[in-house]
């Protein structure tokens, strides 16, 4: 029983350790984003109405849309993307062997003819039925292949993409209408740039109409809110903080801009792994950090992508494992990144970060929160001692969400009425009893799913590791 | 005294061109009416029979083509004179607007002057 | 005893764990009352300024319907709104409501909004703006005097070193005010004084030159002249040399087609790669059909590989028949890029090219499948336009 007290103390101790650190990273990281955002907003003016660009010599790009059975969408999405403000861009869908009528949809409703055109097959991807190219818009095209994953379609994109600048985007992701300008910035100001990211928004309770924003408000439903809160911590802390410390690891499939050859070169999106964003990233950092060319990897907070959030629990919770694990096999795959001084800042600061606190955390937390309740049973901490805790951790979480509802109050104040600002800060302290448990278990289990999953598939494990050298 | 004067209806959604467009018609003794969607647009020249359409190309919902195409369709507004809004740059849109029957158009960022001429031409 | 010694001790740790509660708390109270502050003085801001426009709105619309030679009348209207300025949010209401109407219209409506713009209190804050040490002050010092008339020389004297700034939006803000001058020279200089830069994008010094263009007054014959002079000095960055070269077809200086056909001409094998493409780059999209000739004299065998890409896609632009041979042997070359560019530009080469591309032997199976699709492709095209 001594020894169980002496481990619990040590134990605890350990997890209180665990608990300062990563709120004071968390911190640093919000101090430094709010600087930095207030930053860049104060020059945003130079991009405005009257912005700096007035010629039409943007680079052109690439969209690269994956759809798979998306029959209920797809035209007034493909409409919206035909849309955008942009001199010189292309649409191409790439239908991933949907089994119901999206394609015959397209090719009504776009009149599509099938073009026979060969394109080199740089990056390797499951085979390409048809290529077809629509008479009414010339900047359309739409490749009909055979089911891949969704890493499997944007490669089949890749290939046939005729621009250098390929914006990668969810089928279900909703662009603003400016946000290619937006993005191209990064481009603009830096020779070096390779790949951005941009901000995704909860687009649950916005009204749209033909694929734009028509009206922005909060979700109704208890899910939904608290994501909005999620998503503004994650995005205007979590990546405009990595960004200013020019060590981001991650941009949202959902939306980001590359160099197609860097893309290239780097080898592609993979396609066994559930996180191929995020692997992606990793290894454009790994390719350009062995061959010692400078690059840049961005993020910039105002261009705008809009996406539907699950709001029930189960395609929530499903998502969540997902992303964990694509989390951890990004990780993984390049873990010898870590601590390694050839990747520098990479090394030292993201990756340990991402190892310690998003991979491990939820083991962490998990287990702090069984320690807690043992050595609350068996006596070894008091009740209110308990209680004390308990409240430090709810405050500090709602801190941190709370300095993210106020960073975009400071900054882009997307949600028009003081009512919102009002639901956000409540929903940052409502998240912290029940989501963030139950969100720290999905985690966990995805975390498990991994573990298991990976002695199953240990061959493709290697392969992954081969095409990421 | 007033029914006698064209009324002019402008479908534009940019409130600083419908504030410039409005003034100087009203300055000329031109009756104006605008919309700032295709939708109401088509609408508005069922009800109001407007001289002319100033009808702009970028339009939020339905664009300035379709909008046009509607108008030509329909068999009792078909014959209303209508002159297009383009952005600058854009021939194709103007040989597109011309195709389809527009009779005059305008390219953004316009000259007022040119624009008073341009619209009283073909009220003659 | 204790597990927790060093925390909960006594009352003294009990007690402390209280105060950071409490400190927590007030934190996130203060928090939300900020943003919902925050949120509040931003609506009424808002407010200010959308009254503030309605205001001047009137004003400015009576202003652009006075006749320029009424001075007498002009004045009165400048001060009516002049009157109206008191604050720097004031001032800025009225900065942008000139812009956004000079966005739609031209001629001269906006050359009087120009002049408006030069109304005495903006002018010096704008004016005191440019020898501030603060980014966003520089950009928006340096984005006021892009919309103004102004010829003043203490104006350039102040943006000119501003070109120097380490921030790339700070250089691009100020180099797009000194183009908006009338003087050629002058935005010459600029324009150099921007080449003389490492580290810009190619997009960026693109749209630079763009702006350098004046678009309103026809200066061609002097715009050559300096971009001539940017060129041919060896001491600015290739890179940048490069990409004025490659812009300049874009732009429509037609005249300084033979100016780069004459430097190709004496270009040595040791001349600069970057260079050298550019240039093969500029004739392509200038589409100087004659320099097909000298453009494969000089290149076709350049050990560089970017540089026999660009051959292979400027001669299928430059539509000469006469490279029919050479291109063939480029779809032999021994990188792959470069002979699947070649078999792009046979295609593009027209009937005889086609037909050169039907009976091509003795090349590897990609390439063949390559050809064979363009081929097919532009077969059914043809079947198309024969219906």
């Amino acid at each position: 029983m001594e020894f169980i007290r002496e481990f619990l103390a040590w134990f605890n101790s350990g997890i209180l350790v665990y608990f300062i650190m990563l709120n004071v990273t968390y911190i640093i990281l919000v101090t430094i984003s709010f600087f930095y955002v207030r930053n860049q907003l104060k020059r945003k003016k130079v991009y405005d109405l009257t912005g700096l660009f007035t010629s039409k010599l943007y680079l052109p790009v690439s969209i690269l849309a994956p759809a798979y059975n998306e029959e209920a969408n797809i035209i007034s999405s493909v409409r919206a993307l035909l849309q955008l403000e942009f001199p010189e861009f292309q649409v191409v869908v790439i239908n991933d062997g949907s089994t119901d009528g999206t394609l015959q949809m397209l090719i009504d409703h776009y009149k599509l003819n099938k073009v026979d055109k060969y394109y080199p097959l740089i990056i390797n991807h499951q085979p390409v039925n048809d290529v077809y190219e629509s008479e009414l818009f010339p900047e359309l095209t739409v490749i009909d292949k055979k089911n891949g994953r969704k890493a499997d379609a944007l490669n089949a994109g890749l290939n046939i993409a005729r621009h250098d600048l390929v914006c990668s985007i969810d089928a279900d992701s909703i662009l603003e209408p400016d946000v290619l300008k937006k993005m191209l910035r990064a481009f603009m100001e830096d020779e070096e740039t390779v790949a951005v990211g941009g901000i995704v928004r909860v687009a649950n309770g916005c009204t749209f109409s033909q694929g734009r924003i028509q009206k922005i408000d909060t979700p109704k439903s208890f899910l939904g809110r608290i994501q909005v809160v999620e998503y503004l911590r994650a995005f205007l802390f979590g990546r405009v903080g990595w960004d200013y410390l020019n060590s981001l690891l991650i941009i949202s499939g959902a939306f980001g801009i590359f160099d197609r050859r860097a893309v290239m070169r780097a080898g592609g999106y993979l396609h066994d792994t559930v996180g191929e964003d995020m692997e992606l990233v990793m290894r454009l950092h790994h390719y350009y950090r062995i061959k010692k060319i400078p690059y840049k990897i961005r993020f910039l907070a105002e261009p705008v992508c809009w996406t539907e959030v699950p709001e029930d629990v189960a395609t929530l919770s499903r998502q969540r494992n997902r992303w964990q694990r694509g989390l951890v096999d990004s990780l993984w795959r390049h873990r010898r990144m870590m601590f390694n001084p050839k990747y520098g800042r990479l090394g030292f600061l993201a990756m340990p970060f991402f190892v310690i606190f998003e991979m491990l955390g939820p083991v962490i937390e998990f287990l702090g929160w069984i320690a807690i309740l043992v050595a609350l049973l068996i006596g070894a901490i008091s009740w209110p001692f308990f209680f004390a805790f308990l409240a430090a951790a709810v405050f500090l979480g709602m801190i941190l969400s709370l300095a993210s509802v106020l960073c975009e109050e400071f900054t882009f104040r997307r949600y028009p009425k003081t009512k919102h600002v009002l639901i956000l800060s409540l929903y940052a302290f409502f998240e912290n009893f029940g989501y963030r448990q139950m969100h720290t278990w999905w985690r966990l289990k995805g975390l498990f799913d991994f573990v298991r999953g990976r002695r199953e598939w240990g061959d493709m494990e290697r392969k992954g590791l081969d095409s990421s050298t | 005294m007033s029914g006698k004067n064209p009324l002019i209806l402008l479908i534009e959604d940019n409130p600083s061109v419908i504030r410039l467009l409005e003034f100087k018609l009203s300055k000329e003794n031109f009756r104006f009416e605008h919309r700032d969607n295709g939708h109401d647009g088509i609408e508005a020249v069922k009800q109001l029979r407007p001289d002319i359409v100033v009808l702009d190309v970028m339009l939020p919902g339905i664009d300035g083509f379709e909008v046009l195409r509607q108008i030509r369709q329909d068999e009792q507004i078909k014959d209303t004179r209508v002159m297009m809004l383009t952005s600058k740059n854009m021939e194709d849109d103007l040989e597109r607007g011309f195709a389809m029957g527009a009779m005059e158009y305008m390219s953004k960022p316009f000259k007022l002057g040119e624009f008073m001429i341009r619209l009283k031409r073909i009220l003659n | 005893m204790n597990p927790f010694p060093h925390i909960i001790a006594d009352e003294i740790a009990r007690n402390f764990v209280l105060v950071v509660l409490i400190v927590l708390l007030i934190m996130s109270t203060f928090l939300v009352l900020t943003a919902i502050i925050l949120r509040k003085k931003h609506e009424r801001d808002e407010a200010y300024r959308l009254r503030k426009k309605e205001e001047l709105y009137p004003l400015m619309l009576n202003y652009l319907d006075l006749d320029p030679g009424d001075r007498k009348a002009v004045e009165k209207a400048e001060s009516d709104i002049i009157k109206r300025l008191k604050t720097a949010r004031d001032l800025e209401v009225i900065e942008d409501l000139c812009l956004e109407i000079m966005y739609n219209i031209a001629g001269a409506e906006k050359l009087k909004l120009r002049q408006l713009l030069l109304i005495q209190p903006l002018y010096t804050q704008r004016y005191r703006q440019l020898k501030s040490w603060k980014v966003e002050n520089l950009i928006q010092g340096c984005l006021y005097f892009v919309n103004v008339i102004n010829q003043r020389s203490n104006v350039l004297e102040q943006i000119f070193p501003l070109i120097e700034n380490r921030s790339v939006l700070v250089l691009h803000t100020a180099a797009s005010a000194i183009f908006a001058y009338d003087d050629v020279v002058t935005r010459g200089r600029a324009l150099k004084q921007v080449c003389m830069r490492t580290g810009i994008s190619e997009m960026a010094l693109l749209e630079l030159v763009y702006k350098f263009h004046n678009k309103e007054f026809d200066q061609m014959d002097e715009e050559v002249s300096e971009l001539i002079g940017i060129i041919s000095d060896r001491s600015v960055p290739n890179v940048n040399r490069g990409v004025i070269i490659k812009s300049v077809a874009d732009i429509g200086y037609a005249t300084m087609a033979d100016y780069l056909h004459d430097m190709i001409s004496g270009m040595h094998d040791t001349d600069n790669g970057v260079i050298a493409n550019s240039l093969i780059h500029a004739m392509g999209r200038f589409e100087y059909t004659d320099a097909a000739g000298l453009l494969t004299e000089k290149f076709s065998s350049s050990p560089d590989v970017a540089i026999r890409e660009t051959l292979a896609d400027t001669l299928g632009k430059l539509g000469n028949t006469a490279s029919i041979p050479v291109l063939i042997g480029m779809t032999a070359d021994n990188d792959f890029g470069v002979r699947v560019r070649a078999v792009y530009a046979l295609a593009a080469l027209g009937k005889p090219g086609y037909e050169a591309l039907r009976h091509m032997e003795g090349t590897e199976d990609e390439i063949q499948r390559i050809a064979a699709s363009i081929i097919a492709q532009l077969e059914t095209g043809k079947n198309k336009t024969e219906k």
